[in-house]
């Protein structure tokens, strides 16, 4: 059991919780001896007793245990220095409850409450009138406390915890998992990579040596469970089952970031395990690499009395200096927003009226106009000249019932579509022109076309 | 990844040697993001092509993740551009370096720039690795080589007068280093270590973490580790063997808990 973990991390919360320094008085601690008899004597008899207490209570459940049974057990033990009154001092210390102060916040408001705790601190009860005793529900609790300080070796156990949790359709579990065993397993990696870097001080690297053996397997084992994980959870039915649980809670997790998860777990525990093999070919090799290193200050004091050579001093400094780039090199976004553009708002163009707007003369319409009267305005043409005003009054402006009045004028304007031999003249009345067509009138300057015979 | 967005993270990996695509120190900018972005998206092809083309250029693409070293923030990845061996890039110069350290006061030419540059230089490895007994193998240990500005400047001076000032320059062949070192007054050497830390700065050597508070960056760290004994050791005066093996064989315990 990792008393140490849990022993040190209470001391300095006891420290705090007895500090009777001044608010606002210098921040130095001071008080670091403690008393007693430096031996850990007490402390062995407590935890001999709690472990006395801890296998009673596993066997018949929150029974109580006389005193002798301990007494007898705990002189079986470690028979120099407990005597019945030394186990019973510690017996009367672990059932005394103790009284502490601590703060919560309270919801709503930034302010806190302060509490003092009372109850249930006592690790062990005793019967009222005979000297039995059994553990408290604290004193239970203990025990976890003291079990949950452990290293790698236990990640088997988080692995299975994550198998059932996928098993179990525990989705937020699977996170809460997979996060605890990559989170452990990284300061380990990272704890193995500093051992591995800082051979020479060697506590660090033994603790992985002399259990290599057992991290071995753990690690293998719990590669395997992960294995096993990432399949469950690829199965048809825990994705039915996730979806299902995903429409009822709402949660937002996708089911491709619990895959995720689960194989980043995966990933982790090779890269443990290639870790651990490199600790051992290391130390096989008996090679440590690792170099003290140098008195740089004395390397400085050496190159005053031996200056290095411009060689040297150039290749000092591009290795190892702070060099940058003699041409700049400059990224896309360097100027982004450097330069403020400014654009103009945009002015109404001007109103401008056309001089003049002529009926424009569409191909087709003028095609089609061609097609019906063409041949009659050049049958027409070859008796003699022919008037805008006479090609009205024939009723040419008309082709099925449409009006091509537009066609018509067009021709007269522009008449070197008409099918005749010879260019043609046009000659343009000086008069205003009237024409009533049914309830209409047309007003027009006449045109007349007339055909030059080609000398 | 295509070319133009792979000149994109050229340019920026040589201008600042690091890109994180998450830091829990200090804020990464939308277009280191964007870069690291990329990096992490890239094709195997890509970043291979990518790589070969830095490799040519002596400079090494080194890829970190929270798994790789201590101080990476979980799920981050920090890409490097680390130096090669012996083939310093040509494109990097020592202009900027010349230039920033002659602003100091008493700083007037090329030579006394470099030689206070490098001494300087050597003073902050006594700084992050000697004092610490730290090997220069050990990348990890570059989150606690944190350092305030006046312990370096401190240790600078002390440097100067415990040890150069000793010297008698008689003695030496010559006294061209002696000279530049005890030419400086008290100001000028102040100027010049800030210069200095600003230019490891700037060159992504050292991170500054707070107000006048600087440490080793992961870059300087990892090419320390990969370089120290091929590119420097060499360079350093030869240590007495035996004096190194004892120091081998002695384990330095954690400080004692600070007792007034």
């Amino acid at each position: 059991m990792e008393w140490v973990t849990l022993i040190a991390s209470t001391l300095r919360l006891i420290d705090l919780h007895d500090s009777d320094r001044a608010y606002g008085s210098p921040p130095h601690f001071t008080r670091e001896s403690r008393t007693g008899h430096a031996d850990g004597v007490y402390l062995d008899i407590a935890f001999q007793v709690i472990h006395r207490l801890k296998l009673l209570d596993q066997s018949a459940n929150q029974d109580y245990l006389p005193l002798s049974t301990i007494l007898y057990a705990i002189q079986d033990d470690i028979p120099e220095v407990a005597g019945e009154a030394d186990v019973q001092y510690v017996l009367n210390v672990l059932r005394r409850p103790a009284e502490f102060f601590y703060l919560t916040s309270v919801a709503g408001t930034s302010s806190k409450a302060c509490h003092s705790e009372k109850r249930e601190t006592a690790l062990i009860e005793k019967t009222d009138f005979a000297d039995e005793y059994r553990l408290s529900a604290s004193g239970r609790m203990l025990l976890s406390l003291a079990n949950a300080a452990r290293d790698a070796t236990y990640i088997r156990g988080d692995a299975y915890n994550l198998l059932h949790a996928i098993e179990f359709n525990d989705f937020p579990k699977i996170l809460t998992f997979s996060d605890g065993i990559v989170a452990q397993l990284r300061n380990e990696i990272l704890e193995i990579r500093s051992a591995l870097e800082r051979v020479g001080r060697t506590e660090s690297i033994d603790k992985y040596l002399d259990r290599l053996d057992q991290y071995r397997k753990v690690v293998e084992d719990t590669i395997d469970i992960a294995r096993q994980a990432e399949a469950k959870l690829e199965n048809a039915e825990t994705l039915e089952a996730f979806e299902q649980w995903q429409d009822s809670s709402g949660v937002d997790i996708t089911f491709e970031h619990l895959h995720h998860k689960i194989n980043h777990v995966r990933q982790v525990l090779l890269i443990f395990n290639r870790l651990l093999s490199e600790l051992v070919s290391m130390s096989l090799q008996g090679a440590r690499s690792a170099v003290p290193p140098p008195s740089f200050i004395d390397a400085a004091s050496h190159f005053v009395s031996h200056p290095l050579t411009s060689q040297q001093s150039d290749f000092l400094l591009a290795q190892w200096g702070a060099t940058s780039l003699a041409t700049p090199f400059h990224s896309v976004l360097d100027g982004l927003g450097a330069v403020k553009l400014r654009t103009k708002a945009e002015q109404p163009a001007p109103l401008t009226f056309a001089e003049e707007e002529v009926e424009p003369v569409s191909q087709l319409g003028k095609a089609r106009f061609l097609e019906r009267y063409g041949q009659d305005i050049a049958a027409a043409l070859a008796t003699g000249p022919l008037c805008l005003s006479e090609a009205i009054e024939r009723g040419w402006f008309l082709v099925d019932q449409e009006m091509m009045l537009g066609d018509l004028v067009g021709v007269f304007a522009a008449p070197s579509s008409i099918p005749v031999a010879g260019r043609i003249m046009i000659g343009v009345g000086t008069s205003l022109d009237t024409k009533s067509v049914g309830l209409d009138e047309f007003l027009f300057t006449d045109i007349e076309i007339t055909v030059v015979e080609v000398a | 990844m295509n070319n133009s967005e792979m000149g994109r993270v050229h340019a920026w990996l040589l201008r600042h040697r690091i890109v994180e695509s998450r830091s829990e120190r200090r804020s990464v900018g939308k277009e280191e993001r964007e870069i690291a972005g990329l990096l992490l998206n890239a094709d195997y092809a890509v970043r291979r092509q990518f790589e070969e083309i830095l490799d040519g250029q002596g400079l090494q693409l080194v890829t970190l993740t929270s798994l790789d070293a201590k101080g990476v923030a979980s799920g981050a990845t920090v890409f490097m551009l680390a130096r090669k061996p012996d083939s310093a890039a040509p494109f990097w110069g020592t202009e900027r370096l010349v230039i920033r350290m002659m602003q100091s006061k008493g700083i007037n030419t090329e030579t006394e720039a470099r030689t206070w540059f490098t001494q300087l230089w050597f003073l902050l490895l006594d700084l992050l690795y000697t004092r610490k007994n730290r090997s220069p193998n050990a990348m990890q240990d570059w989150v606690d080589t944190s350092f305030i500005k006046e312990v370096f400047i401190d240790s600078v001076k002390d440097y100067l007068n415990d040890q150069v000032r000793k010297i008698d320059p008689s003695t030496l062949e010559t006294d061209r280093v002696y000279r530049i070192l005890t030419g400086l007054k008290e100001g000028g050497i102040a100027m010049a270590c800030n210069a200095f830390l600003e230019l490891m700065v700037d060159a992504g050597l050292l991170e500054e973490v707070g107000e006048e508070t600087y440490r080793q960056s992961l870059l300087f760290a990892y090419e320390m580790k990969n370089n120290f004994d091929r590119q420097l050791k060499p360079l350093l005066p030869a240590q007495d063997p035996f004096g190194a093996a004892t120091e081998i064989l002695v384990e330095r315990t954690d400080e004692d808990t600070e007792v007034d």
